[in-house]
């Protein structure tokens, strides 16, 4: 009896691992192709920076590289580096594959000429354009969204460095030790905890700095800081009135989300010349009506994505926003796709961030903006105009 | 005709046990081979030979290391459903609710509530994991022991104990909502996501913390089967058998607690598995405590690494990885429906 | 097996339940003990059961205070037939009666004797409920299911029965039935019966030694002729009655019809 039930046991053993192998392969095989990637190709990587101003200039750059199979010790490596965490690491030699999972850390990673070394991004990643055609390509995988990695996926492409964000729970708490339990390197960098530009440079540096470019980083701080600066030294040599500046996180509808006075984004409106009136909260607070209303913003911008201008007109009429002198005045802007983007990634792209807003604060100073992407809203008090002309 | 029962009764067991034992190496077998990338047999095999060296490092081979994350997540998944299918079978026979599940004591919200809290105080803690799973293990305890404090101040029934229970987890229930707000719009940090429960990034050292008490806890459950047998029938019914019905509730509670708090500080809060697993067991075996000790962690187990495969295809589908308590919420919320017409048609 | 009971007191919260109840119960006895409701039978029994505990006095089984004993041996000694079962888990009549055996046998042994199913379906016969094993508890009838309990306290074969409220919810042919087994348990196999009613027919028909309870106290204690009689019954019941003869025994039967 014993021995009968053994055998049969056995047998029933063989036939669940027989189905598991079978039910599994067949599983397995129906999701597709994500194959494990071999090494990439030379890749030539563009950097477009659009500086829009009377004259439309664009300034390209264009750096093509070849990778070399073989690893160029340099004297420098091993190397040890302390990220935004605070952790110091070792890194032992120049790192080849790159994922990155934030796009403001993709945009620092072109910037600096390393693009051609990413082999994951995150499915938000847009910019330069190229990457979403390498992405389309396959060239560069996808590894989920920002706050949804696909661990597997950035596994599975064997990368010799990791990008985090500080701030991001989920990559301290659940991606960041998953991911060195396997044996990656995972490095921390500011991204969205940037409080200023210097904040931005040091990670630019941060990430130069493990890749021995020092001096491209070096060159493009400065290019950015003097952008920069010539804002600044303008609005220093005029005399001009500091308007107030309501900055939303998406329409009224999704609730009055505005941002601290220790977010990038203040920094960025403080330094185009306005006031930000959420600046006395810190984070990222939910404002209210009576609030805005008593501060009187005199210039509202609105970041969102996919909202169209007309929805969001009717959508004001309806709040007391309408009675702002903003309003009024018709100094309601909405940013949307690109524009968005560039304002709210702390990122190489922050000179580019600080001109637009400069221009919707200051058009009398920097003249007026003009991208598709800014619109501004429309409010027909036709006659009146005409009248004051 | 008492044998004649009885044995029938035996031999479900047997066959109902047969049949989990096999499912669960059949799925666990099957989730080697799901994932965003294809991996080979060979591999397999040569993997699970290989399978307890170098927990800690790189393999040459990215394959492997795609195994080992995928043999981690399996098996977090399945000690889960485990743990939970227990803690749901000894929860739903301490309060005689056949519709009670852990969380019912309070412990989800307030883990949750006690992490926000950390991290609203501490916001640098999020680095280190292992102190964020303390404080959600001692979050989950702290709800369980003021349930059962309130519950005792109401005379200790198995009915004082949903009832508290009910009352704290909605106090901490609105707490965190409070904290999560905070948090989010202090530092836009937003940590719903620890939560929500993930079998992904379960780390093999916090496995033994998820496997070792399970089945300590199906061990001491079963030394008492005869307690939790009498207890079915009320407090009265057993102690006059003999067997004082505050040291069963004890017991149980105890192991409840520590299973449970240990699946939502380490993988998350997973619903519907500690509901669904007693009820499924109950159905396939009846009622006797010897069977269902043994069956409901399997059916557990079996049902969450089940979902956890699922998951795994929808998150490629998708393109992002989705929370494994929300798609076991999901299987399970047109079965719950299911459960609840039934029983009040009957 | 003889039970003694010295001046017992037993408060709920701050009322009080049962006073100055002192008696002797001998082994074999077969006691009913009868008064209104909320005279505090259910009460009596329980304490004995040792499911409440007195405030004062105390009761002793073979000399022994009842707390000195473990509720393991105790579930040995006596059982108490609770006519409130909890049904709210789907369990089966076999289910309950399995666990009849617990008392007698070592906690942690998960095998079940043969033997002991055996005498399941010896009981079952004897009850009627052979047709009813498979059934779930919530599915029986009130009649059924005192028939079940009765049969897994005789499974559980102690030395003495405390049974509460037997016939309260049986037809008339059960009561008698049911009261015949209880009678026959306690002469054949001299087993201690202590029975609640509030039935005074049967009080009549089946009582050997009748105690009375009134407002929590020993109203009176004996046999039927000392006990049952027109002006007790009427102070304690508050009804008249009238005493006829039936082969040989006394019965009462209430007359307060206008």
């Amino acid at each position: 009896m014993v021995s009968k039930t053994t055998t049969f046991s056995i047998i029933m053993l063989l036939i669940g691992v027989a189905i598991g192998v079978v039910g599994g392969y067949f599983a397995g095989a129906s999701l597709g192709k994500g194959s494990v990637q071999t090494l990439t190709m030379p890749i030539t990587s563009i950097y477009t920076s659009y500086l829009t101003t009377t004259q439309i200039q664009t300034e390209t750059r264009i750096m093509t590289s070849q990778i070399v199979t073989t690893v160029l010790t340099t004297p420098q490596y091993p190397k040890t580096i302390v990220d935004a965490l605070g952790r110091e690491i070792k890194i032992d030699k120049e790192p080849m594959r790159i994922v990155s999972t934030m796009p403001s850390i993709t945009e620092e990673l072109f910037a600096l000429g390393l693009g051609f070394r990413i082999v994951g991004v995150d499915s938000y990643s847009n910019y330069p354009p190229e990457v979403v055609n390498l992405r389309k390509e396959g060239k560069i995988a996808d590894v989920g969204g920002p706050w949804t990695l696909d661990l597997e996926k950035i596994i599975s492409l064997r990368p010799d460095i990791v990008f985090l964000c500080r701030g991001v729970s989920v990559h301290e708490s659940l991606y960041a030790p998953k991911l060195e339990e396997r044996g990656l390197k995972t490095v921390f960098l500011l991204c969205d905890s940037a409080k200023d530009q210097y904040d931005v440079y040091r990670d630019l540096r941060l990430i130069a700095g493990i890749f021995n470019r020092d001096d491209v980083a070096e060159s493009l701080i400065k290019t950015i800081d003097k952008k920069i600066n010539d804002v600044i030294g303008k609005l220093k040599t005029q005399n001009i009135s500091k308007p107030n500046v309501l900055i939303l996180l998406g329409p009224p509808s999704w609730g009055l989300w505005s941002a601290g006075g220790n977010t990038f984004i203040s920094w960025l409106i403080t330094t185009a010349g306005g006031v930000n009136i959420a600046s006395q909260y810190s984070g990222w607070p939910q404002l209210d009506y009576e609030y805005i209303l008593s501060k009187n913003p005199e210039i509202i911008i609105i970041t969102a994505h996919g909202i169209n201008m007309s929805q969001l007109k009717k959508e004001l009429e309806q709040t007391p926003l309408s009675r702002t002198k903003a309003w009024t005045d018709g100094k309601i802007y909405l940013l949307s796709g690109d524009a968005s983007d560039i304002v709210l990634r702390p990122g190489p792209r922050i000179a580019d961030a600080l001109d637009m807003l400069s221009k919707i604060i200051h058009p009398e100073i920097f003249g007026e903006l003009s991208r598709s992407d800014v619109q501004k809203i429309l409010v027909i008090m036709p006659i009146i105009l005409i009248v004051k002309r | 005709m008492a044998e004649k029962i009885y044995y029938k009764g035996v031999k479900r067991f047997v066959f109902s046990l047969m049949i989990l034992m096999i499912l669960s190496i059949t799925l666990f077998i099957s989730s080697l081979f799901v994932g965003s990338s294809s991996i080979n047999l060979y591999k397999i095999v040569h993997m699970l030979s290989n399978i307890f060296l170098n927990k800690n490092s790189l393999y040459n081979d990215p394959m492997m290391n795609i195994l080992d994350l995928r043999i981690s997540r399996g098996i977090a998944a399945y000690f889960t459903g485990f743990a939970l299918g227990l803690a749901g079978l000894l929860i739903q026979t301490v309060t005689r609710n056949p519709l009670a599940d852990p969380y019912i004591l309070g412990l989800s919200t307030s883990s949750l509530a006690f992490v926000s809290l950390s991290i609203l105080l501490f916001p640098d803690i999020m680095i280190f994991r292992w102190n964020l799973v303390l404080i959600a293990f001692l979050g989950a305890l702290t709800g369980f022991f003021i349930t059962i404090g309130l519950s005792k101040l109401a005379g200790g029934s198995s009915v004082a104990i949903v009832l508290s229970g009910i009352a704290v987890g909605s106090f901490f229930g609105g707490v965190s909502h409070l904290l999560l707000y905070l948090v989010q719009a202090r530092y836009n940090i937003y940590i719903m996501y620890l939560l929500t429960g993930t079998a992904q990034t379960v780390l093999w050292r916090e496995l033994p913390y998820l496997i070792y008490p399970s089945i300590a806890g199906v061990i001491i459950s079963l030394l008492i089967y005869k307690m939790l047998n009498a207890y079915l029938y009320g407090d009265i019914y057993s102690r006059q058998l003999g067997f004082p019905p505050g040291v069963t509730r004890t017991i149980s509670l105890v192991i409840t607690s520590i299973l449970t708090a240990v699946t939502i500080s380490i993988v998350g809060i997973i619903g519907f598995i500690g509901l669904a697993s007693p009820h499924i067991t109950r159905f396939l075996v009846g009622n006797d405590h010897r069977f269902t000790i043994v069956l409901s962690p399997l059916v557990g187990g079996v049902l969450t690494l089940f979902s956890d495969i699922s998951v795994r295809i929808i998150s490629y589908a998708y393109g992002a990885e989705l929370p494994l308590g929300v798609i076991t919420m999901m299987i399970g919320s047109p079965f719950l429906a299911f459960l609840i017409i039934k029983r009040l048609r009957e | 097996m003889m039970i003694k009971i010295e001046d017992l007191e037993v408060w709920y919260d701050s009322i009080p339940v049962l006073r100055d109840v002192s008696l002797e119960i001998n082994r074999g006895d077969f006691i009913l003990i009868i008064g209104p409701n909320g005279s505090g039978k259910t009460t009596l029994l329980k304490t004995i059961a040792n499911l409440v505990k007195p405030k004062k006095g105390a009761v002793y089984i073979d000399g022994r205070e009842l707390n000195r004993y473990s509720p393991r041996s105790l579930s040995k000694i006596l059982s108490y037939i609770d006519p409130h079962l909890s049904r709210e888990m789907p369990t089966t009549v076999l289910e309950l009666l399995m666990t009849a055996r617990y008392p007698r046998e070592d906690l942690f042994k998960i095998k079940v004797d043969k033997e002991f199913i055996n005498k399941i379906n010896e009981v079952a016969k004897i009850l009627h409920i052979e047709h009813l094993l498979e059934r779930r508890l919530d599915q029986v009838s009130s009649g059924e299911l005192q028939r079940i309990i009765i049969a897994r306290a005789l499974l559980q074969d102690p030395e003495i029965f405390l049974v509460d409220e037997p016939t309260a919810f049986l037809d008339l042919k059960y009561r008698f039935e049911i009261m015949d087994l209880l009678k026959k348990i306690n002469r054949e196999y001299m087993k201690t019966m202590i029975v609640t009613t509030h039935d005074l027919i049967l009080a009549g028909l089946y009582g050997e030694k009748i105690i009375l309870l009134y407002k929590g106290m020993i109203r009176a204690a004996g046999d039927v002729e000392k006990v049952l009689k027109k002006d007790l019954v009427k102070e304690v019941y508050e009804i008249d009655v009238e005493e006829i003869y039936v082969n040989n025994r006394k019965i009462l039967i209430p007359i307060n019809m206008k």
